[in-house]
């Protein structure tokens, strides 16, 4: 190759403008430059002995002798490539700090190693990069912050619905522990089953509804002592819709779900419930989920009238109502997480 | 004397570069200037009657904008992971950091420090959570670069595993 004299004057303003330094790597760890070097090299490659324009790497900077030594162990013979060590800064956090980056080149023309003191463009970069991450902190604080406000409005309507449940059941035995409980069960369910959070958060409070309808049902039947003729049994069931229409018509997500818990809670999977006789799938899934978490809870702890079942016969009677009573996939999902419904049963015990 | 490469590593603001500054150069400032690429610095510890000189490597954070580099890990001898208690995010990024450490360099020292424990009224990571790493076996310490709380048994315990990990 002939290069002209004002070719390489034409060459060397370049790479003094650049600020850059380039090396033809000659074997590995020594090179000649190519150009006259910066000042600020010798930091980074010292002379061979007195071979003019020789050098070897001296080790002033750590980065650059991991990525030189990275690049010759990765070496693949004839493979053209162009690595970038990535920036690295000359600094004490009290003195002005300058930047650095290395490339490793390897094209038909030969085999280059460039060192590169970074300039203006760098520091715009890097003022970039801060702007960006400062926006990304910026919107953790925001995100937090409707987090925060979020579990605050969800506790508020927690507590609303948890008096109205209170006042509502007043006259019932069931706790606030109780519908706590089928909360959490099908919120657990709704989980494992893929819903988002924002439903697992409504089925969580909505199925703690599910019976809000027995305030609709007169004393004479509601708080009979013994067993309840066929037509007092009729008037018993109605608390299925009287619970829905209480709750129906809102836009309201959480209590569209409420209604439909309400209402079909006491459907059973093939299809001899109440008040629809709906079956399988046609019973939505939140009154499902809420069938089965309402039945383990009462099976399982004491009532007025009953003694607790310990919880491997009540498994026992459930499984054998796979089918009938309950969605089966539903059932078995239940079970394959029992030890998480086990610790919620636990953690919220009526008092 | 020996020589040992520290690596900082974890989420980017959870203050990195702050603890390295306070642990080399007793500084701390308030203002968050965000590291490119890497700065090294180094400090010469006493474990012992042993002096071990730790080549401190101050490496950018990961995040959407800045992957790892390979060659930033090369010769690593042990590594601080940094979270900041005031982010859960950044304990999750910590745990995925260790997971590829191990993956690529096997079982070498690390240490957890929980920093920015000053902010105690916004902490989000909690003490559950720290158990759980704590029944891991990791070795978890709080600290904050701005009191210099924990500060240096971050470094020291560090400093000593590895020259346990030698020996071992």
């Amino acid at each position: 190759m002939n290069i002209t004299n004002d070719e390489l004057i034409c060459f060397d303003s370049i790479i003094q403008s650049l600020n850059v330094s380039i090396f033809h790597r000659l074997s590995c760890g020594r090179y000649r430059s190519i150009g006259r070097p910066q000042s600020w090299v010798v930091k980074y490659v010292s002379p061979v002995g007195s071979v003019e324009n020789e050098y070897i790497i001296s080790g002033g900077s750590p980065l650059l002798e991991c990525f030189i030594e990275s690049v010759e162990e990765n070496r693949v013979e004839h493979e053209y490539f162009v690595e970038s060590s990535g920036p690295w800064t000359e600094s004490s956090v009290i003195s002005d700090a300058a930047s650095f980056k290395a490339f490793s080149i390897y094209n038909e023309r030969g085999d280059f190693l460039v060192l590169q003191k970074l300039g203006k463009e760098f520091l715009v970069e890097k003022a970039k990069l801060q702007y960006a991450r400062e926006s990304m902190l910026t919107a953790e604080v925001l995100e937090r912050e409707v987090r925060k406000r979020t579990r605050e409005i969800r506790k508020r309507e927690e507590e609303i619905v948890m008096r109205l449940l209170a006042a509502s059941g007043a006259r019932d035995d069931e706790t606030r522990a109780h519908v706590k409980r089928i909360g959490l069960y099908c919120g657990l369910m709704a989980k494992y089953i893929g819903w988002d959070v924002h439903d697992i958060d409504d089925i969580c409070l909505a199925a703690t509804m599910h019976d809000i309808g027995k305030i609709g049902i007169p004393d004479a039947v509601f708080l009979k002592p013994g067993k309840l003729d066929s037509d007092e049994w009729s008037v018993m069931k109605t608390h299925a819709e009287i619970g829905a229409d209480m709750l129906g018509g809102s836009s309201v997500s959480l209590l569209r779900m409420a209604e439909e818990i309400a209402r079909y809670h006491h459907e059973r999977y093939d299809g001899s419930g109440y008040p629809q006789n709906l079956k399988g799938d046609e019973i939505p899934i939140s009154a499902r989920m809420t069938a089965i978490a309402d039945v383990y809870d009462a099976l399982i702890h004491r009532r007025v009238y009953k003694e607790p079942v310990i919880e491997s016969k009540v498994v026992k009677i459930m499984k054998k109502e796979s089918g009938k009573h309950f969605d089966p996939q539903l059932l078995q999902l239940f079970f394959d997480h029992l030890d998480e419904i086990r610790d919620i049963r636990l953690r919220y015990q009526d008092i | 004397m020996i020589q040992k490469k520290v690596c900082m590593m974890g989420y980017f603001s959870v203050g990195k570069t702050s603890l390295l500054s306070q642990y080399a150069h007793s500084i701390f400032s308030e203002k968050y200037l965000t590291t490119v690429g890497v700065k090294v610095d180094k400090k010469v510890v006493t474990i012992g009657s042993q002096d071990v000189t730790l080549m401190l490597w101050d490496i950018e954070g990961e995040d959407k904008f800045c992957k790892l580099k390979k060659h930033y890990l090369r010769g690593v001898s042990g590594y601080i992971l940094v979270a900041d208690i005031s982010r859960k995010n950044s304990l999750d990024k910590a745990i995925e950091l260790s997971d590829k450490m191990v993956e690529n360099y096997g079982n070498i020292p690390f240490t957890l420090a929980l920093n920015k424990s000053d902010l105690t009224s916004q902490r989000e990571i909690t003490d559950y959570q720290v158990k759980e790493l704590l029944n891991k076996g990791w070795d978890v310490i709080f600290t904050s670069a701005k009191n210099g709380k924990g500060v240096e048994s971050v470094f020291n315990d560090l400093a000593e595993k590895m020259l346990l990990s030698d020996v071992g």
